[in-house]
């Protein structure tokens, strides 16, 4: 407003505007400049990836999380056992299940989690491949400590094969198990009522066409998925 | 209403401190002068942007990033790998929207640019929440401004105790040039920041005009560090030549600060860079090792010639009607077995100890076929190998040990047709209510081989269905055209 008698030199101010010495604050019309535009560029990119039209990436170590589905159909089948580490460095036994391609009906995947520092128990809910047009995923990489499948269907199936000799899946687009231990493999795989437990899960490209994601505080079992 | 000469008089008022400054000094004098700088510092950069990308950066990059180096061999993918390196991205430019605010439009364009690419390379975007913090952080670091020197007092978080210090670097030292030689300047330029804090007072908190002991209280309640207030009074109430040498003071210490802290900021740009290009190259090898060595092995050689991996010894597989030559076992490695043929396993065998067992298993087309040898990845094991039509196993139970771990799966019933294969280290089960053992070579086993290679077994069993119960199979390996489980479960 009123301008100081006694302004400095600007020329001393301009030097140190770099934003070191000088106080400064946020300019909210500058903030809207920069903001509106990002805003309006992730809605789009979010309303792209709920009609299907873009892939997205996905990987989560660490955390349990729970993966449901009313069906899963993949072309390339690999599983093996493994050992994944939580969060808090619990070795866990599981099943780690690799598919090259699949698409998935009804996918619901929700992850318990609390808001580290503020320790708020937060549950995360994504489901997609709802609406008619089925979830899509590439290199699809999920450890599980539960799997579970109401019926499941394999074509040319191994089951007993070394996990470090699979080769369902383009070889050296995926991680394999160690040597020795107990793998199966199939070149197709349909799984009706998909319930799973995991660790770690990955996924190259991933379609979620409809998809919704909604965050509850609490850890109730109706916010997750099953 | 800012104006210099218009508050010489409040000025005047100050004295009332002194007694307030007696009694604060020692730690809470050093709390108070550390919160003071620390808050200087907050303003004069980009201070909650910065906060927001390193949250947000932390958020992104924690997600994907394995906890341990196991996890770092298998799961890593190119999902994890963008969603670490744009959360590490983030936090550097976080970081450097402090250390280097200079640069902080650059930071900030990127910054947003990179958290909106996340949502599509990593999780959503963090399950969104990295993007929004992200895009919130980029857009207050790109409208941070340094506030023109006139206005630098005038808003009314501003004016709170700390303004000396502010004021100390926009008054002092642009009005005194020889800020510290000429204590005389520096002194005129204090008493001026004085009047300046002094003016505050009246606007930020308008009721509290009695005095600076009115004003204290507030500021603590106002979760300030209580010792703030009265000991800036205190410092006014001080000896002008001393107040006048600690801004004095107080103006190289924000160039000097500044220095440091882009030499910290190019530092910690530095170690980052260096932190993340030493993961790149940790982490760009371990995936790929084991896969890769199996993968090319696999890839380049068709299924018969795996075996040179496995030794010398002839290929496993031997289809049902050649079942004869491989079943004298010394043999079987030394004459050429029949190219495999149909399910024949091409690959090692699992080494690891496993079991199956099934109430009952129904085989129709079934025939002994003889003892082969297999390779695993611990050497050649001579193993039995069925073959059948169909195979349906119910309440069926297989346990894999390994790695410390067991791990079970479960069906109620498991059906496989079509060119089935299975082989074992041992078959135990009741076959027609007896009990009935199958180990390589032993005496029920070669009178079964010579039932097969009578023409028998497959022949009879394709009408009337083989049925054992409480069936026990060590080290199975099984293959199939198609499978169907029902109730299937792993864990």
């Amino acid at each position: 407003m009123s301008s100081d008698p006694t302004p400095p030199p600007t020329s001393h101010r301009r030097a140190r505007s770099g934003g070191t010495g000088a106080p400064g604050r946020v300019r909210w019309r500058r903030f809207a400049v920069m903001f509106v535009p990002a805003a309006g560029v992730t809605a789009l990119l979010l309303g792209l990836t709920a009609s299907g039209a873009l892939a997205s990436s996905f990987s989560i170590s660490g955390q349990q999380f729970e993966v449901s589905a009313t069906s899963l159909d993949g072309n390339g089948f690999q599983q093996f056992g493994t050992v994944d580490f939580t969060a808090s460095q619990q070795p866990v036994v599981v099943a780690e299940s690799e598919i090259q391609s699949a698409t998935i009906t009804n996918l619901c995947q929700s992850l318990n989690t609390t808001v580290p520092v503020l320790n708020i128990p937060l549950t995360l809910k994504i489901t997609a491949g709802g609406s008619g047009t089925p979830v899509t995923a590439d290199s699809l990489i999920i450890d599980a400590n539960q799997l579970s499948g109401s019926v499941a269907t394999f074509n040319n199936i191994n089951i007993g094969q070394d996990a470090s000799k699979l080769d369902a899946i383009t070889p050296g687009s995926v991680p394999l198990g160690l040597a020795g231990t107990f793998g199966q493999q199939a070149s197709h795989v349909n799984i009706q009522g998909l319930k799973q437990v995991a660790y770690s899960t990955s996924a190259g490209t991933f379609t979620l066409p409809g998809f919704s994601l909604s965050l509850t505080s609490g850890t109730s079992a109706a916010s997750a998925c099953f | 209403m800012t104006d210099g000469t218009a508050h010489a008089g409040p000025a005047g008022t100050l004295p009332a401190g002194p007694t307030v400054d007696t009694r604060r000094s020692g730690a809470l004098g050093f709390i108070s002068a550390g919160w003071l700088r620390f808050r200087s510092w907050r303003r004069s950069r980009p201070f909650w942007a910065g906060i927001f990308l390193i949250v947000a950066g932390a958020e992104l990059l924690l997600i994907p990033l394995p906890l341990n180096s196991m996890g770092l061999i298998l799961h890593i993918g190119i999902g994890g790998i963008s969603g670490i390196l744009i959360g590490a991205v983030l936090i550097v430019a976080g970081l450097l929207l402090w250390f280097h605010p200079v640069q902080r439009m650059f930071y900030s364009i990127v910054a947003v640019l990179l958290a909106i690419a996340a949502l599509v390379a990593s999780n959503l975007g963090g399950f969104l929440i990295g993007t929004i913090l992200g895009v919130v952080g980029g857009s207050l670091g790109f409208a941070w401004m340094p506030l023109p020197p006139g206005t630098a007092p005038r808003r009314l978080w501003r004016r709170r105790p700390t303004t000396p210090a502010d004021g100390a670097t926009d008054f002092v030292s642009p009005g005194g040039g020889a800020d510290v030689t000429d204590p005389e300047a520096a002194a005129a330029g204090a008493t001026e920041t004085t009047m300046n804090a002094r003016d505050a007072a009246p606007t930020a908190d308008t009721a509290a005009e009695p005095g600076w002991g009115r004003l204290d209280p507030s500021w603590g309640a106002a979760g300030l560090s209580g010792g703030v207030g009265p000991r800036i009074t205190a410092r006014y109430a001080e000896a002008v030549p001393r107040a006048a040498s600690r801004y004095s003071r107080s103006a190289p210490y924000h160039r000097a600060s500044l220095t440091r802290g882009t030499v910290i900021g190019g530092n910690i740009f530095a170690t980052l860079l260096s932190l993340l290009t030493f993961g790149l190259i940790n982490l760009s090898p371990t995936p790929s090792p084991t896969p890769a060595a199996d993968a090319s092995a696999a890839a380049t050689t068709p299924t018969p010639s795996v075996s040179p991996a496995a030794s010398a010894s002839p290929s496993p597989g031997s289809s049902a009607g050649a079942g004869a030559t491989p079943g004298a076992s010394p043999t079987a490695t030394a004459s050429p077995s029949p190219t495999p043929t149909g399910s024949a396993p091409a690959f090692a065998l699992a080494s690891s100890q496993s079991t199956l067992t099934a109430s009952s298993a129904t085989m129709t087309g079934f025939a002994y076929d003889g003892v082969v040898s297999v390779p695993t990845a611990t050497g050649t094991v001579q193993m039995m190998q069925f073959s059948a039509s169909s195979l349906d196993l119910s309440t069926m139970h297989l346990a894999v040990s390994q790695g410390g771990g067991t791990m079970t799966t479960t069906a109620s019933s498991l059906d496989f047709s079509g060119n089935v294969v299975l082989y074992a280290t041992q078959l135990s089960g009741d076959l027609l209510g007896i009990p009935t053992t199958l180990t390589p070579g032993n005496a029920l086993a070669t009178i079964l081989q010579l039932l097969t290679q009578l023409g028998l077994t497959p022949g009879v069993t394709q009408v009337i269905p083989l049925q054992m119960t409480n069936v026990t199979a060590q080290q199975p390996y099984t293959s199939a055209d198609s499978m169907k489980a029902s109730a299937l479960q792993i864990s």
